[in-house]
């Protein structure tokens, strides 16, 4: 060993590879609808070749073979030897799926338990198939008979050499055996390639053949259609095997009796055009074929390497440890947090020098001693004994009081130093709020990324729905946090994917209310002020609210009578009860929403709140508000009785006064009129249950019924405006969100906590639910 | 055998004497009683903090203190136990516990000392005691003239607020 450990250079791996294989991903997209596009063939190719590097460095045999195999068929591709149609790019995106699970668990696990080798042999298999199949389309009627069966033993298998024989003798029993690969006295090759091919000439039905090649220990059997000496086939050959060139089998046999091909199974799929993407394979195929039927193994390599000038350029960057990141940032956090009482003590000290006038005092008291022994020294004559006496303890009091003054001094000079000091204070805050924003920066990553990996979403959910769809994505450059990023994805797949499955009507049924046959679904991401709203939208049906009322209804989450009464919103909102939304029928019923409330709370998690908007026929909007990052707000300070809250600037309106003659009783609740709109009024504290009760310190009267004015501080959440009554505004500040599951749990209408400036603790408001709850809880106004 | 404890570096067991029954105990007061919490669930004991009340929790849940930037809800042991509670005084104190990944504060009437008892000296819980208590003491013991109460602190919280932390909603 060189003392070179692999492990350490295991995080950079993953890393790298786990980019590359997102750029694959792009690289097949683009192919998929351009398929001819030279570039992204070479870019594939080039990515697949760095994986295979990297992989083949770091040990990871099962990795390495399947880049090896797919870096063969690009480089197919790439020449021109084959051309890219829908059965390869499906497993291609398979074969991406199995590197990214692999590499997740590697990363999660420390080791990649996903077993690459089926999807490997399907790839060798589909190489070779394929490879036949272009010279097939060219139709050669004459082509002679002999069929391949290409075995694939499990890699656990022990002796394949001895099955091998086993199955060799099977099939020789009943066909002809025209060759196999490796030869018959070299099957010990197996134990290093699981690969096993005979070729037979036979006229049996594939599945007998099958049936004929199956044993133990066999993970897949695949039966070609004849085929002549495949030329492009032995480049792809050597890569999926260490096999050794053999005699070339078939095509030296004479002719058996033609016969039609015994069925058309896999070798059409390079001319047929598959619906969705219809026109690219039309035009690929003329151009492509030539080489093939030309048996040019070298064909003609692009002249330059356009692909890799137009590479943009990467900036430079540090791979950082998301927790370092974390750590820095509570950090800040606290910076922020001392630099808020710094402020506060040198506001203090300040003070307290500003109202202390004791040198002018000292000078005053100085001045009348003085005077009063120069009063002394002309009553010298009368008694002098005492005027003697009286004269000293005047100097004495004289003398002390020089060095009172000079002492008074030095509380002048630390006057100047805490003059200095306040500067100080001044610049270390904002040093403090440079440090705090710089380390929010680093964890800002545009939410690009995440949006392209719709692109695939789309694409493999209109493969499985069968319905045309259009993904739009706007504001990728848009910034979040990245714990937030990492946190969105399933959400947002999970809400992309109820639009399709959903919101979207089939083609037909599009067209049959006057739609384009493709629906569209939206992805757009934008900031407003503190926050970033991200929204998915589709054209599709919308929501039925009336069928989600009847289901409301029928799942007993509200009364008939009730429902009647609400709003066509409020009965959206149903969509987000576990109730309604969980349950797969009501896929049916409401049109969307299995497992809806799921999404929620996940936005919710993240502080952010989620809303729906729909019209039927029309199409459905969900809108996700998130903070901008997890750790820091801004936050209007109140006070209520000894407490003080925060309460988001988000969503904060505006602060009002409000007399008691402005207080109005509507059905029970408090509401007052803010120019004209008419709003509830809820005291702070009775937003909260505390302890089965009111709040503890509450002596005096409710709303509206003491004879002072109400400070009210209008809060919004995009839908309703409440006002919360409190008793002092403190003021506006950032503030340093901290968790209140971290020690305790979670607690109704309290996004956490926060520590200020003197060091207590204040809770931050979750103004969503406490509008959510004051429009629920009638009660509420009743005990204010 | 009851003793002052005095070296703080000394962990549960005394090396010394290899023995392996001797716990040690941090004993406090509630309500003229002695109580005990063994000192491996104890973080640290702070002097009372401003604390900020927390709505939508049981009674014995005082609130939250800020413990050095960390936000940790604090118990009213009293409270906890049905006692009547007591203005807070020059000895009350609030325990720091950590249990489970999670840190709180117990507040008790005051912290009498450390100590070290021989596991074997520890007795049951007589029966007559409340079966409810008798989960969470572990057991009780002669502290000079007086009975020592032992407490399992985990037990005490385990179906508690604290534990059933991601339950509610």
């Amino acid at each position: 060993m060189s003392g070179f450990d692999l492990t350490e250079l295991l995080p950079f791996y993953l890393d790298e590879t786990e980019e590359q294989i997102g750029a694959l991903n792009d690289a097949l997209l683009r192919l998929e609808q351009q398929p001819a596009d030279d570039a992204s063939l070479r870019e594939a190719f080039r990515i697949v070749h760095s994986i295979k590097g990297s992989s083949t460095v770091m040990g990871l045999e099962g990795v390495s073979k399947l880049t090896h195999n797919l870096e063969t068929f690009f480089d197919l591709l790439r020449s021109g030897q084959r051309q890219l149609d829908r059965p390869a790019l499906d497993l291609f995106f398979r074969c991406l799926d199995e590197l990214r699970d692999y590499h997740r668990q590697l990363r999660s696990e420390g080791q990649g338990s996903v077993d690459l080798s089926g999807l490997n042999t399907a790839v060798i298999a589909h190489l070779e198939r394929a490879a036949t199949a272009a010279p097939a389309a060219v139709a050669q009627p004459d082509m002679k008979d002999a069929v391949r069966i290409v075995i694939e033993f499990s890699p656990t298998l022990q002796w394949p050499d001895m099955k091998a024989k086993l199955v060799l003798n099977r099939v020789s029993s009943k066909l002809r055996v025209l060759s196999t690969q490796p030869p018959p006295d070299r099957l010990e090759d197996l134990e290093a390639d699981r690969t096993f091919t005979i070729w037979v000439d036979t006229d049996l039905e594939h599945e007998e053949l099958r049936a004929l090649a199956d044993a133990e220990g066999v993970l897949s059997v695949a039966i070609n259609p004849p085929i002549q000496e495949p030329v492009a086939a032995s480049p792809m050959v050597e890569a999926a095997t260490i096999v050794t060139p053999f005699e070339p089998p078939p095509p030296t046999e004479p002719a058996a009796a033609p016969e039609p091909e015994p069925e058309p199974e896999p070798a059409p799929v390079v001319t047929e055009p598959t619906p969705p993407e219809p026109p690219r394979v039309d035009v690929a195929t003329p151009a492509v074929v030539a080489p093939v039927v030309a048996a040019a193994p070298a064909a003609p390599t692009p002249p330059a390497r356009p692909s890799e000038a137009r590479k943009p350029k990467v900036a430079e960057t540090v791979r950082v440890d998301v927790d370092r990141l974390d750590n820095l940032m509570n950090l800040a956090g606290e910076l922020v947090i001392s630099r808020s009482r710094f402020f506060e003590i040198s506001k203090d000290l300040e003070g307290l020098f500003r109202e202390s006038n004791a040198p002018s005092l000292a000078n005053e008291a100085r001045d009348r001693i003085d005077e009063l022994t120069r009063g002394l020294e002309s009553y010298a004559g009368t008694d002098a004994s005492g005027t003697e006496r009286l004269t000293a303890q005047l100097k004495r009091l004289r003398e002390n009081f020089a060095e009172i003054h000079a002492e008074l001094d030095l509380i002048r000079q630390g006057r100047e130093r805490v003059g200095s000091m306040v500067e100080v204070i001044h610049q270390l805050s904002r040093v403090a709020d440079g440090i705090q924003k710089g380390v929010l920066e680093t964890r800002m990553v545009p939410i690009g990324p995440l949006f392209e990996r719709f692109h695939r979403v789309i694409r493999d959910l209109k493969v499985s729905s069968g319905k045309e769809v259009n993904l739009h994505i706007d504001g990728e450059a848009t910034e979040l946090d990245k714990r937030m990023i990492d946190e969105l994805g399933d959400p947002l797949i999970h809400m992309v994917r109820n639009s399709v499955d959903h919101g979207l009507e089939g083609p037909e049924a599009r067209e049959a209310v006057g739609k384009p046959r493709s629906g569209n679904v939206w992805l757009a991401a934008s900031h407003r002020g503190n926050s970033v709203v991200i929204t998915v939208r589709d054209d599709g049906r919308g929501i039925d609210t009336e069928r989600v009322r009847v289901k409301a209804v029928a799942s007993g989450l509200i009364s008939e009578e009730e429902s009647r009464r609400l709003s066509e919103r409020q009965l959206v909102n149903f969509i987000w009860h576990p109730g309604l939304s969980t349950a797969e029928k009501l896929t049916d019923i409401s049109g969307r929403g299995v497992g809806m409330d799921i999404v929620k709370s996940r936005i919710e998690n993240l502080n952010g709140t989620v809303d729906v908007r729909t019209e039927l026929g029309k199409g459905t909007t969900f809108s996700i508000r998130l903070p901008l990052t997890l750790a820091i707000m801004p936050v209007l300070l109140v006070q209520i009785y000894d407490e003080v809250y925060a309460i988001p600037q988000d969503h904060v309106d505006e602060i009002v006064e409000v007399g008691p003659a402005q207080v109005y009783r509507v059905h029970g609740m408090k509401t007052t009129d803010i120019r004209g709109k008419i709003i509830s009024l809820v005291r702070l504290d009775d937003v909260f249950v505390w302890g089965g009760k009111g709040h503890p310190a509450r002596q005096n009267g409710a709303l509206g019924e003491s004879s002072e004015k109400h400070t009210i501080v209008v809060v919004q959440n995009g839908e309703t405006t409440i006002g919360l009554a409190v008793d002092q505004l403190i003021g506006m500040q950032e503030v340093v969100l901290k968790s209140l599951e971290t020690n305790y749990r979670s607690v109704p209408c309290l996004s956490g906590a926060s520590v200020l400036g003197d060091g207590r603790v204040a809770l931050i408001l979750d103004v969503d639910s406490v509008i959510e709850r004051s429009g629920r809880e009638h009660e509420l106004s009743t005990v204010g | 055998m009851v003793q002052e404890f005095r070296s703080p570096e000394t962990s549960q067991r005394d090396p010394r004497r290899g023995d392996h029954s001797v716990i040690q105990l941090v004993g406090f007061r509630l309500d003229e009683e002695d109580y005990a919490i063994a000192i491996t669930k104890i973080q640290e004991i702070i002097l009372m903090k401003p604390i900020t009340r927390l709505p939508e929790a049981p009674d014995y849940i005082e609130g939250l203190i800020n413990l050095r930037g960390s936000v940790i809800p604090i118990i009213h042991l009293r409270k906890r136990f049905g006692l009547a509670p007591r203005e807070f005084d020059d000895e009350t104190r609030t325990i720091v516990v950590n249990l489970h990944d999670r840190t709180f504060g117990c507040i008790v009437d005051a912290v009498t000392q450390v100590m070290r008892i021989n596991t074997e000296e520890i007795q049951p819980v007589p029966i007559s005691v409340r079966a409810m208590a008798r989960q969470y003491i572990s057991g009780l013991t002669k502290l000079e003239d007086r009975i020592l109460i032992i407490l399992d602190i985990e037990k005490l919280f385990d179906n508690d607020e604290i534990q059933a932390a991601t339950a509610a909603v």
